[in-house]
């Protein structure tokens, strides 16, 4: 990889870091969107985008809810697709096993990149009692910039996480590379079907919805036969 | 020298812009605390003389947490409360009981509608088009999920001011709830589709199989039942892998 899409990643974990809970939250640190993008500055699209799908779906229904902390999917999104970039080896049937395996790790590893989260916001009560010691002083605009300091704390985590990410499956990958070689000649059937059985098993088990089963088998009834229809 | 003419559109549009960063020093203690009282500064300054505004700000810096996109709205309702309290026109609650009154009902309606109905929905339908290949379906998913939220963010400040108190009955009589549990049975129709797609795009020849077809949502059932028996993902994961990695070298390899 050459410096300049190092650096676009690194500003990239930044602002789907920062995105993911302190600016807007546009949504741009969904693994689908974030792979996506970080897919195009490495120039892996399509394998990015297939990676995004499997860890999207396993994450769909981590919501940031009151105090809860989802694990750093963000960061184990933009982390993986630097390490397919790192691995890939053009053969189509090794490189699905190493989206698979990349995928696994990144599911590890975003637990992981919460602890860097969870510093970032313990950190900021730190800002919180700065805040309420300069109003009392009658220090009208420091709140603010105590505010916004905040920034910088969960910019550092974003970079700590994928930094992470990056460093420890680079690693993993390059003592293991021999053995996902041999893996990847006979496991590429129905191994890739796993991450979507998982995230379609684990969106439905939150979403808590009556007659789950009927309406799953509906939409896979409907769609499979409009599929065999139209001959997509 | 404080002014105490109604927020303009501007004003409100500001309020909204500055809500974005909200959650900038969000914090295990008082979570949206400190960015609740620093999005409300700039137009208690304009209410209140410097000498009389320490306690009002003190009063808002506490503990605060809602949803973010829902914010505003609160936001603009409190305002438009502390307005009338400076006034002293009569009000049904104080400005700051108000927030502290409010910020859980929108907390329970907007998490419910955004976070659990909406975008699992916008999500599935992401993966569906990623699932098929097409590039554009990451785009897809911003477009869905942020146009309803960005309705949300520019009309709500605008309710909030002009209805007070009474933007709470919104919440009402939009029926928020009832059309997240729709979405929610929209997801799981959609979810349906997705393994339906990702069974007929599977390469090899066996996907046409409708054994195949009833595996895989045997299967799903499955992870279910065990995920609600508390199993880690993780563990279901990589337990999952193993199993198919092993029946594959038993019955496929050579």
């Amino acid at each position: 990889m050459e410096m300049s899409e190092w650096f676009f990643i690194a500003l990239l974990s930044v602002v789907a870091g920062l995105d993911r809970t302190a600016v807007a939250q546009l949504q741009l640190s969904r693994p689908l969107v974030c792979a996506a993008l970080a897919g195009f500055i490495l120039d892996i699209f399509p394998m990015a985008l297939q990676l995004g799908v499997m860890l999207e779906l396993l994450w769909i229904m981590r919501i940031p809810v009151g105090a809860a902390i989802a694990p750093d999917d963000t960061q184990a999104a933009i982390g993986g697709v630097v390490l397919v970039k790192l691995f890939a080896s053009g053969a189509a049937e090794h490189d699905l096993i190493l989206i698979v395996v990349i995928g696994i790790l990144a599911v590890i590893f975003a637990e992981v990149g919460k602890c860097f989260d969870v510093w970032a916001r313990h950190r900021n009560e730190y800002f919180f009692q700065r805040s309420a010691a300069q109003l009392a002083g009658n220090r009208w605009h420091h709140p603010g910039w105590s505010h916004l300091s905040g920034l910088s704390l969960f910019a550092a985590a974003s970079l700590f996480s994928v930094g992470f990410v990056v460093a420890a499956g680079f690693a993993l990958l390059f003592f293991c590379d021999s053995a996902l070689s041999s893996l990847s000649i006979g496991s590429s059937r129905i191994l890739p079907m796993v991450f979507p059985v998982v995230g379609i098993a684990a969106t439905l088990t939150m979403l808590r919805v009556k007659n789950t089963i009927l309406l799953l088998v509906g939409g896979f009834v409907v769609t499979y036969g409009l599929l065999l229809v139209l001959g997509c | 020298m404080a002014t105490l003419r109604t927020m303009s559109k501007r004003s409100l549009f500001r309020l909204t812009l500055r809500s974005l960063l909200l959650q900038c020093s969000w914090n295990f203690k008082q979570l949206q605390g400190l960015g609740w009282a620093w999005l409300l500064i700039p137009e208690l300054r304009r209410l209140y003389a410097p000498t009389s505004l320490r306690p009002i700000v003190q009063r808002y810096l506490g503990y605060f947490n809602s949803n973010i996109f829902l914010v505003p709205t609160i936001a603009a309702a409190v305002l438009s409360l502390e307005r009338q309290q400076r006034l002293e026109q009569p009000v049904s609650i104080a400005s700051h009981a108000f927030s502290e009154a409010v910020m859980a009902p929108f907390a329970a309606a907007g998490d419910a509608f955004f976070w659990g109905g909406l975008r699992p929905l916008c999500c599935t339908l992401a993966v569906a088009g990623g699932a098929l290949g097409y590039w554009w379906s990451p785009l897809l998913f911003l477009a869905l999920f942020n146009l309803p939220v960005f309705i949300v963010r520019l009309i709500g400040p605008w309710l909030g001011y002009s209805r007070g108190v009474e933007v709470v009955l919104l919440l009402q009589r939009w029926h928020i709830a009832d059309i997240a549990i729709v979405l929610k049975r929209l997801t799981v129709v959609c979810l349906g589709g997705v393994a339906a797609i990702i069974i007929h795009h599977d390469p090899m020849d066996f996907s046409a199989s409708y054994l195949t077809a009833a595996g895989v949502l045997l299967t799903i059932v499955s992870v279910m039942i065990v995920l609600r028996k508390g199993l880690p993902l993780v563990v279901v994961l990589v337990g999952l892998c193993g199993l198919v990695v092993s029946i594959e070298y038993a019955f496929f390899t050579g």
